[in-house]
């Protein structure tokens, strides 16, 4: 918890900076800004909800625990504090979602919740969002129009996490095969990035085959059957979601080669079943869970800071999440897992 | 007909003295009407695309704003363009669902271009259309010369398109994504507006007005059509098959490419997923705007309009939040849906004009006249010697030129002349084409021809065929186009002022199905003066019953004109005090009134074609009896017309009958549907006859004895 510690503190401080910046405004916005009074309480009251927003919430697609564990937060959230969610799902239709981030726009919402099919997509919508003062966070998958807040694992950090985990599990040499998601996003990019740095520091390591299965659970397993065929001697895959890395692992079963060829991936709640069920080999949390309830405090402080005269647009700052690693000894722990069905 | 029993006998006391014809408005009428219309194909659609645009702007929040509709138009813009592509190739007969692969890559293509190959965006953006071409024609040459099932091709280059796109995402993707680029034209065409317009808007309008006229009025586009139409025809016709189908894919690659540089220049993605399932979207909107799967038919404001309709309906769906599987559900039914309508409604929609299309009107006769007397048959035609028999078929019209030679049309669409010692020598004077009716000669002897199906035409005295006038003014109030000249039927130079006056005896039929416009009975054809000072085309009197004969009076002020069907003879003034108006002239005849022309002695010579009949008199007073003989019976045991006994009726100056002549045989001139009256001898001709006929007359009499240069040149030139 202490990366993100910091980075709530960092947000701290971008607000503050930013609140200071906009201080120099008008006697309206002066008086937006609460002071600390004689003797005066941090109760609710002096701080009162900003209630009756709207927030737009576009994923790369629902039905999937991931993206469905994010609404499920949202939507606890927009319960508490009497928000509204506008769901837009483009069901993995990448020219859908730039027209459903538009639909919200042209619907006026408050603050749009984006996770990016690839970084180029939405960054007109994105930048247009934030000229309509509409406050924007993305989560996970990032623009390359900056957003106010961006909620995410650091996949270059995680990228080298896997990849050791691979290296350890393969005893340090043998041939690896990489499955991954869309090749022209963010995470994919930054993930092979974090890899290659280990690959590189483990030159016995050799990477037989990169291939992209777009996120697609079918796609990666017909891909890693396909390497299964062409590699004899493969050590392990690397797979960059856990809905693809148990589509992979299921053709490791099939090929009977379960315990030979080792499986890594991501994400907890697919990637722990297969934990759990000896299919994978390690998974890596990014805590989704919290990255929704991340989202939320935000919009909470974002609706805030509106009140008091700052504006989207003024700040860029980003929540980085914590990496947990998974293997079959803590699987069971308590909180590590998630259902996103909750 | 059975139902001609249960009518009452028709009472002498309720018939009227001149015949009355009604020209109800119909609702049948306006519908048959309508649904012959080419662009009756494309309202279900429109009105289709205004519902759902209505219902959806009702239905979801947020649908009908400012913002929703110029985000779409944006999108609209691309998508519309693969529409546009789709519907070139669906009419060329074909199919294309290799667009959204096409797409796919020209978006990469574009992007990998400016970005990471560093051209300016003026090379660029050729370059992918050139690679759109090049696209297209890997589709085009297998399936227009090597005859490879367009599904079958466009499939394979679906996938290996996609396959390159995929391939190109994974090598180039990651720097792709990251390298900058901006440029301000770049954005402009990605972002930007043009006059308030959106780019793709403004392109995609550019495309379709240049692709429409291009469809619908250029050679290219009526062949490609004609191939999608029926490739077989096309190809007997003369049409280079193979090129225009593997031309429509180019153009197709092309169009394709310009929907993906624009998708790129919008949202500046190389994602491998761009436009994957495209294709079945953009079918989707070309048929449910009314474009055929089968080929032939489809127009590209169709293509718009479903693509409008699409599109609207998907972003309906997804301000409602429905998943993307429930839309591709319901874009599914909504296909399934138009491909239904589209194939029931081909199916049936001539079926169903045909039903429809002959709405009888009520025609009421005059009692007959008794047949002692005046109308008492003789047999003066009986002793005609014949002119080119069986060397001649069908004259409607015989007129003589100044030598004293015989012209006459033949259904072959010639105008041939006798000549020569007992008018023995037979040459062609004309071909013309069509079918040759009414004849008269102008003043320069240039030969003035009606011409069924083709119009007004003029022979040269060395047999130069050249079109007076094919086309009026349209009317503003009907829905069939009467700007063409269906059925001109004869003529008359009005030799005052050097215009021609001519009937068109039906606008709703044709010269096949002349005897149709019999059992409707309604008013359809109309007066036109044709002006060859000035060249201008005019109805003069319009809704006519069956206008055949024309001719200008003695005097030249008035037009008289046979009304076939109504067996009467009108009289419309041209000139002086009563110029405009029409009245009767011979108002009540025993039969079907064909052509009049000028007699001697100011009198007027009529052709009557058949005689009337008291059943059919009946009939033609009934109209619902003859629907229902329409409806149950076939076309060969309808009650038609009796057209198979004729006469030639002398008129005096008023309009009085004076005399009659009769072939009651029928062996020689079974049907008499003009006369000549030239340096004492009558000329018959005949539509259905083998020969022109003719008879010497008592006396010898002048034509016009007030134009002393016709006088002695010659009488043929007074009249038709």
């Amino acid at each position: 918890m202490n990366r993100l510690g910091v980075s709530l503190s960092i947000l701290g401080f971008v607000v503050s900076a930013a609140a200071c910046r906009s201080g120099h405004g008008t006697a309206n916005q002066e008086k937006a800004v609460p002071r600390a009074s004689s003797g005066g309480e941090l109760t609710a009251d002096r701080f009162p909800k900003i209630e009756g927003k709207t927030i737009g919430f576009v994923p790369i697609g629902l039905g999937t625990p991931l993206t469905e564990e994010w609404l499920y937060r949202l939507q606890r959230g927009a319960e508490r504090n009497h928000w509204a969610i506008a769901t837009r799902d483009p069901n993995w239709d990448a020219q859908a979602q730039p027209a459903a981030v538009q639909t919200l726009i042209d619907q006026r919402v408050d603050a749009l919740v984006v996770h990016n099919t690839d970084i180029n997509l939405n960054a007109e919508a994105l930048r247009r969002a934030e000229e309509a003062g509409i406050w924007t966070i993305t989560v996970n998958m990032a623009s390359s129009q900056l957003p106010s807040l961006h909620v995410g694992a650091e996949w270059g950090y995680g990228g080298g996490l896997q990849a050791q985990a691979l290296v350890d599990v393969c005893g340090g040499q043998g041939k690896v095969a990489l499955i991954t998601g869309d090749a022209s996003s963010q995470a994919t990019l930054d993930l092979l990035k974090g890899g290659q740095k280990v690959f590189d520091a483990n030159p016995k390591i050799s990477i037989v085959a990169t291939q992209a299965a777009n996120w697609d659970r079918t796609r990666a397993h017909d891909i890693a059957a396909t390497l299964l065929t062409q590699h004899a001697d493969l050590c392990g895959f690397w797979v960059f979601w856990d809905q693809m890395a148990y589509g992979s692992a299921l053709a490791v079963r099939e090929a009977g080669r379960q315990g030979k060829v080792h499986v890594v991936t991501m994400d907890s709640t697919i990637g722990c079943q297969g934990v759990g069920e000896g299919l994978i080999d390690v998974t890596f949390s990014f805590h989704v869970p919290e990255q929704g309830d991340q989202v939320v405090d935000a919009l909470a402080m974002f609706f805030q800071m509106g009140e008091q005269g700052v504006k989207p647009g003024q700040f860029r700052t980003a929540v980085w999440s914590e990496w947990t690693k998974i293997t079959r000894d803590n699987v069971g722990q308590p909180g590590l897992c998630y259902t996103g069905k909750t | 007909v059975t139902a001609l029993a249960h009518t009452p006998p028709l009472a002498a006391s309720a018939a009227p003295r001149t015949t009355r014809t009604r020209a109800l408005w119909s609702p049948r009428l306006f519908f048959a009407d309508l649904l012959g219309k080419k662009w009756m194909e494309s309202v279900v659609p429109s009105i289709l695309c205004v519902v759902v645009g209505v219902v959806l702007a009702l239905a979801v929040p947020h649908f009908a704003t400012v913002p929703t509709f110029f985000s779409l138009s944006r999108e609209y813009g691309e998508i519309a363009l693969l529409a546009v592509a789709e519907t070139i190739v669906l009419v060329s007969g074909g199919i294309d669902i290799s667009v959204g692969s096409t797409f796919a890559l020209a978006n990469i293509f574009v992007l990998i271009l400016l970005r990471l190959a560093g051209l300016s965006v003026a090379v660029a953006i050729p370059a992918t259309l050139a690679l759109g071409a090049v696209l297209g024609a890997l589709n085009g040459l297998p399936i227009g010369y090597l005859s490879v099932s367009p599904l079958l091709t466009t499939l394979v280059t679906l996938i290996v398109y996609r396959g390159i796109v995929t391939l190109l995402d994974v090598r180039v993707g990651g720097t792709l994504a990251r390298a900058s680029f901006s440029d301000a034209s770049w954005r402009l065409v990605g972002q930007g507006t043009v006059a308030g317009v959106p780019t793709s808007v403004g392109a995609l309008a550019i495309v379709a007005v240049a692709l429409h006229l291009f469809l619908s009025r250029s050679r290219f586009g009526w062949r490609l059509t004609a191939v999608g139409g029926d490739r077989r025809s096309a190809r007997h016709a003369g049409i280079d098959v193979d090129r225009l189908r593997a031309s429509a894919y180019v153009i197709s690659g092309m169009l394709s490419a310009l929907a993906g540089v624009l998708f790129a220049a919008r949202l500046g993605s190389g994602s491998a997923r761009t436009g994957e399932g495209l294709e079945f979207t953009v079918l989707t909107a070309v048929v449910v705007g009314g474009v055929s799967l089968l080929g032939g038919r489809g127009t590209i404001p169709r293509a718009l309009i479903g693509t409008a309709t699409v599109m609207m309906l998907s972003r309906g769906l997804l301000l409602l939040n429905a998943g993307s599987e429930v839309q591709q559900l319901i874009l599914a039914a909504v296909l399934l849906a138009a491909v239904g309508f589209d194939i029931k409604f081909m199916k049936h929609r001539w079926s169903l004009i045909q039903k429809i299309y002959i709405n009888p009107a009520s025609i009421e006769y005059p009692p007959l006249p008794d047949f002692s007397g005046l109308w008492a048959p003789n047999e003066r035609l009986r002793g005609a010697e014949p002119i080119g028999l069986d060397r001649i078929e069908g004259p409607e019209d015989v007129i003589l030129d100044r030598e004293g030679r015989v012209y006459a049309g033949t259904r072959e669409g010639e105008i041939v002349r006798f000549g020569g010692e007992g008018f023995a020598k037979r040459e062609v004077f004309a071909r013309v084409g069509g079918r040759p009716l009414g004849l008269a000669f102008d003043e320069a002897d240039d030969l003035v021809v009606c011409i069924g199906g083709m119009g007004l035409y003029a022979v040269t005295p060395d047999g130069a065929v050249r079109c007076l006038t094919d086309r009026t003014p349209r009317s503003l109030v009907r829905l069939i186009d009467d700007s063409r000249l269906r059925l001109a039927d004869d003529c008359d130079v009005d030799r005052l002022d050097g215009s021609i006056y001519f009937s068109e005896a039906t606008l709703r039929f044709e010269m096949e199905t002349w005897i149709l416009d019999c059992i409707e009975g309604r008013p359809n054809g109309r007066l036109v003066r044709y002006d060859p000072k000035t060249d201008r085309t005019e109805t003069v009197l319009k809704d006519v019953v069956f206008p055949n004969g024309v001719c200008v009076s003695h005097d030249g002020q008035s037009v008289l004109f046979c009304r076939t069907w109504a067996c009467d003879v009108q009289r419309l003034w041209i000139r002086g005090a009563r110029k405009g108006t029409v009245e009767p002239f011979c108002p009540s005849l025993p039969g079907y009134p064909d052509n009049i022309n000028k007699a001697s002695g100011g009198r007027y010579w009529l052709a009557l074609t058949g005689m009337r009949t008291p059943s059919f008199d009946l009939l033609m007073r009934m109209p619902r009896v003859r629907r229902r003989m329409m409806k149950r019976i076939p076309p060969h045991e309808w009650l038609y017309p009796n057209m198979n006994n004729g006469l030639v009726v002398l008129l005096s100056g008023e309009g009085e009958p004076l005399e009659t002549y009769w072939d009651p045989t029928g062996e020689k001139h079974p049907n008499i549907t003009s006369m000549r009256e030239y340096d004492g001898w009558l000329y018959l001709g005949g539509l259905n006859n083998n020969r022109i006929g003719r008879i010497r007359m008592a006396e010898k009499g002048e034509i016009d004895p007030s134009r002393g240069r016709l006088e002695t040149k010659g009488t043929s030139r007074a009249s038709v």
